[in-house]
This record gives structure tokens, C-alpha cells and sequence, in this order.
């Protein structure tokens, strides 16, 4: 039982994680139809450079936090000017195959910079263990949990109740049509990206306590957060916390009774599996697409 | 536009007299293409400011491409296209979208996630107030009373009727100088046809300059004052709407030949 809650409450905070990046996914797919690959990098550099200015340069913690999620978010604004702007990119199949690429370049930098040392950022909350059930966990656990649930909850509300958050919904029904109101793609495109990374960084600064950050930490989270968009259906923010814990818990369980070395496999058979049996994801819908 | 709103036809024609005629939409040798093929082949006409311009033609005569290419939805070529003396060519659609034209689509294109008033304020989203603009929301609700009743509903779930009248009333709060009208009567009951034709009447009489695509030439050319007939992409008649609407090739498309 001590173990069960211990799998559960790590899979969960992990979960939490693999959640946010998945509602980043969300957004951009919804603004322009893509599959952003640079989502799991934006992971890294927020994890990576909150660490790094706490660690190598001695930056107070919050500082640091917020610094990286601002580094993050021009990343996403350089992210969007570089495919839409430069590239003059427009179809979603052209988009998601370049973010590849810009994936590759920020992977490249961030190894350049941090010289492939790994930092650690250490909680906020402090590192004392809480006692649930009789199970052990840390702090940073329970606040990966509040986080997720409030940026739900934030981005709910904001997709509902902002002229911003309704023009970018607009834009994922008809962006087309938006267009004929004179919003341009870019503009909705632009705030998905600023959106998604500001997302990205987020996750960074809430894993990077539970584990190490290097600049080659961003690729499988990445697909993991995309294999989680996809279980909870894709641009569906509540889906996209229900498949976010629910591929944490799943890995947590492969650890801790079987072996962690399968644990990094459970992403890639669930994103066969919802592929494969039911690509609308558990909480997605079918949609009927103009052509 | 609210000193207007008393304005009788004859005082708009008046009104349209003053105006130089550059002042409307004029296009000129525009061509459109669907990926290579070229569809509308070097189509010239105008659209006098304060009158109703219709396109007429049958299905596939190039109407809704037309309008499209003007728009920039559509990659396009012309001599020229210019709007209030400005030229359109080569801009891109928001652009275009903020010289004044609103777009009601072929097949209404209403935002159907978003609530019928969520719909409304898109029309308005690029213009400073827009968001909350209460007077022109009451116009739009004073001419589709309809959507007054439901405006909390998703626009999805609205009959086609109801989903024609938000679209017109989203593109009114754009405030527009010109509304472009791609087949509103498409798919509609006889009633209902009827009740997007009396609103177009009001919307004429409230000062607006209208180009209007359509199949159904009958209703249409009796609310139009210039009309173009459309064929295979290219403009094979035009000329005043009452006298287009007894020419042989006109009762031909209203009655599907």
C-alpha cells in the first residue's frame, strides 16, 4: 500500500509536468493546426536557465523562475518570427516539420551554453519530505499539482472570458474567416507561441526540482507531453490534464513495479495505442474540416 | 451611419450621385486561380458606393472565387482592384478586411464553438470599442431578433437560417463601408430566403454598399441596381438589375438550365 501511494504521488507530480506541456501542444494546434516540436525545448530552456542562474550565477530563486519563463517566452515570440515571419510558413504540415528544425538549433544553443553540465534547482517550498498516507514525497510534488490545476483553471478562463483567449479560439475554429475581420494569422499565431513557451517554462521551473536539467532534457519530454495531448485529445485543456497524470502515474507504475528502464517506453505504446484506436484522444471529438 | 438610418432609397441614390465613381469597389482584369487552374478569367466590374451590385451565375461560374480573390483568400492577378480610391492588389486578407469590407461567406462560416454573441464581437474584434459595442449590438438584434433570444448559445447548434442572420449581424460589427454577401440565400427555406432579402432591404436603406453573389437571380435582382452575369469565369452581361432580370440568359440560371 506504502508503495502504491508512493508510485501514485510520484507518477502524479510528474504527471502534473507531462500535463502543462501538453496543454502548450494544445494551444499552438489550435492557433495553427501544427505540431510544435519546439514544446519539449521550451521544457528544457526554462528548467535549464532557472537552474543555471540559481546555481552558477547565484540568482535568489524567484528571480531566476521568472527570468527563465521570460527568456522562454521570447523564445516562443523568435520561435513564431522564424517560421511564419522568415520561413513565410503557413500550412500545418510545413509548420511542424520546421519546428524540428528550430527544435534542433535551440537544443544546439543550450548545449553551447550551459558546456553539457547538468544543473539542479532545488524547491521553492524547501526540501523537507511529506508524510501522506505513510507514503514519503517532497514538497514540490503536492505544488506540481496546484500548478497544474491552476493553469487549467487559468487558461480555461482565459479562452473563455478575454477578447484575446475568444480570438484565439475563433482563429482554431475558422482562421480564415478571422482573417476576413482583419485579425491577421500572425497575430493569433504569434500569441499561441508566446502562450506555449510562457507554458513550457512553467514546466521547466516546476521539473527541473525533481530531477537534473541538461540541454538534452527537452526531447523526450516533448514527445511525452505530445503522447499526452494526444491520450487526452488534442487542444482540449481539460483533456490535456487527465492525460497528463494519467501517462504519469502509468510510467510511475512501470517503475516502481516493474523496471524504470521500460518506464520512458509506456509514452511512445500509449501514443501507438490512441493513434491507433481512437485518434480524437479520450475526451476529443471529431471534427469536420472544410477543404 | 445613425443619420442615415432615416435615409429613404431615393435619398441614398442621391447620396451614391455625389460620390466619385472610384469611390465604390473597382476591379478590373482580375483573374483567380485554384492551385494552378485558373478559374476566373480577367473580370471587370464595379460596385457604386451606397448601391446593391449583384454577380449572378450558376453554380461554378465563378462567383464565390471571384469574391475570394478580391478578399486575397484566393491568389489572384488584375489590372487593378481599388476600394474608396485605394488599391486592394496584393494585400493580404486582414488587410483588405481593415479598408472597410465585411465578408458574410458562402456557407455562413459562423465560429461554431463560440457563443452567438462571441460571434458578434469577432466582427468587431480589430475595431477600438468593438469589443463592447453595445449600439451597433442593438442594431444587429433590432433586425435578426432571433439571435437576441439565443446569444449565449453555441453558434454550432443554431439553424442554418439562424447561422445566416449571425453571420450578416457579425459582419455588421465590423461597421463596414462595404458588405460582400456570397450566396446568403444557399440552402435557406423560401421563408427564410425572404426574411434575409427584407433585412438586405434595411441594410440597403441604412447606407451600406453591398455586392451580393447569387444563384436565386430573382430576389436578388429585384434588390440590386446593377447586376453582372457570370459564366465559366468570365462576365458575359451586365446592366441594370431590373432590365438583367428579364434577359433570357438570367431566367436560364434562376431556373437551373
Amino acid at each position: 500500500m506504502d508503495l502504491f501511494i508512493q508510485v501514485l504521488l510520484s507518477g502524479l507530480s510528474v504527471g502534473a509536468i507531462y500535463a502543462i506541456v501538453a496543454l502548450g501542444f494544445g494551444v499552438i494546434f489550435n492557433a495553427t493546426g501544427a505540431i510544435n516540436f519546439v514544446q519539449g525545448e521550451y521544457v528544457m530552456v526554462g528548467g535549464l536557465s532557472a537552474a543555471m542562474l540559481y546555481e552558477a550565477w547565484d540568482v535568489p530563486i524567484f528571480v531566476a523562475i521568472l527570468v527563465a519563463i521570460a527568456v522562454t517566452t521570447v523564445l516562443g515570440l523568435l520561435t513564431e518570427m522564424g517560421l511564419l515571419g522568415f520561413g513565410r510558413l503557413r500550412t500545418p504540415a510545413a509548420i511542424t516539420i520546421a519546428t524540428i528544425a528550430i527544435a534542433v538549433i535551440v537544443k544546439g544553443a543550450a548545449m553551447l551554453i550551459s558546456v553539457r553540465d547538468t544543473y539542479a534547482l532545488p524547491s521553492v517550498l524547501g526540501s523537507e519530505s511529506l508524510q501522506i498516507l505513510g507514503a514519503s514525497t517532497s514538497r514540490q510534488t503536492i505544488l506540481n499539482l496546484v500548478l497544474a490545476v491552476l493553469v487549467v483553471i487559468a487558461l480555461t478562463l482565459f479562452f473563455r472570458r478575454t477578447k484575446l483567449g475568444t480570438t484565439l479560439r475563433a482563429a482554431a475554429g475558422d482562421s480564415e474567416t478571422l482573417q476576413t475581420f482583419g485579425v491577421s494569422y500572425r497575430t493569433t499565431a504569434r500569441w499561441a507561441f508566446v502562450i506555449a513557451a510562457a507554458l513550457g517554462a512553467v514546466a521547466g521551473a516546476g521539473l527541473a526540482p525533481l530531477t537534473v536539467m541538461s540541454f538534452d532534457s527537452g526531447t523526450l519530454l516533448g514527445l511525452k507531453g505530445f503522447a499526452a495531448a494526444m491520450l487526452g485529445g488534442l487542444g482540449n485543456p481539460q483533456g490535456a490534464l487527465a492525460g497528463g497524470l494519467l501517462l504519469g502515474v502509468a510510467e510511475a507504475v512501470v517503475a516502481g513495479y516493474g523496471t524504470s528502464a521500460y518506464a520512458d517506453v509506456v509514452a511512445f505504446v500509449v501514443l501507438l495505442a490512441i493513434l491507433t484506436f481512437k485518434p480524437t484522444g479520450m475526451f476529443g471529438t471529431a471534427r469536420a474540416v472544410r477543404t | 451611419m445613425s443619420s442615415m438610418d432615416t435615409n429613404t432609397r431615393a435619398g441614398v441614390h442621391e447620396r451614391a450621385g455625389e460620390h466619385d465613381q472610384t469611390q465604390g469597389l473597382v476591379v478590373e482584369g482580375l483573374t483567380v486561380r485554384y492551385g494552378r487552374v485558373e478559374v476566373v478569367h480577367g473580370v471587370s466590374f464595379r460596385a457604386l458606393p451606397g448601391q446593391v451590385t449583384c454577380l449572378v451565375g450558376n453554380n461554378g461560374a465563378g462567383k464565390t472565387t471571384t469574391i475570394r480573390g478580391i478578399l486575397g483568400l484566393q491568389p489572384s492577378g488584375s489590372r487593378k482592384v481599388t476600394f474608396r480610391g485605394e488599391s486592394l492588389a496584393g494585400l493580404p486578407t486582414h488587410a483588405i478586411a481593415r479598408h472597410g469590407i465585411a465578408l458574410v461567406p458562402e456557407g455562413r462560416r459562423v465560429f461554431a464553438d463560440l457563443t452567438v454573441l462571441e460571434n458578434l464581437r469577432m466582427g468587431a474584434v480589430r475595431r477600438p470599442g468593438g469589443w463592447r459595442d453595445a449600439e451597433k449590438l442593438g442594431e444587429v438584434f433590432d433586425l435578426f431578433p432571433e439571435l437576441r433570444e439565443r446569444t449565449d448559445s453555441k453558434a454550432g447548434l443554431l439553424s442554418g437560417g439562424q447561422q445566416q442572420m449571425l453571420a450578416m449581424g457579425r459582419a455588421m460589427m465590423a461597421r463596414p463601408e462595404m458588405l460582400v454577401l456570397d450566396e446568403p440565400s444557399m440552402g435557406l427555406s423560401p421563408v427564410l430566403v425572404n426574411r434575409i432579402y427584407e433585412a438586405l432591404v434595411a441594410l440597403r436603406a441604412q447606407g451600406y454598399t453591398i455586392l451580393l453573389s447569387e444563384q436565386n437571380a430573382n430576389l436578388a435582382l429585384e434588390l440590386a441596381d446593377h447586376a453582372y452575369v457570370l459564366e465559366t469565369g468570365r462576365i458575359v452581361e451586365e446592366g441594370a438589375a431590373a432590365e438583367l432580370a428579364r434577359s433570357s440568359r438570367v431566367q436560364a440560371i434562376y431556373l437551373g438550365a
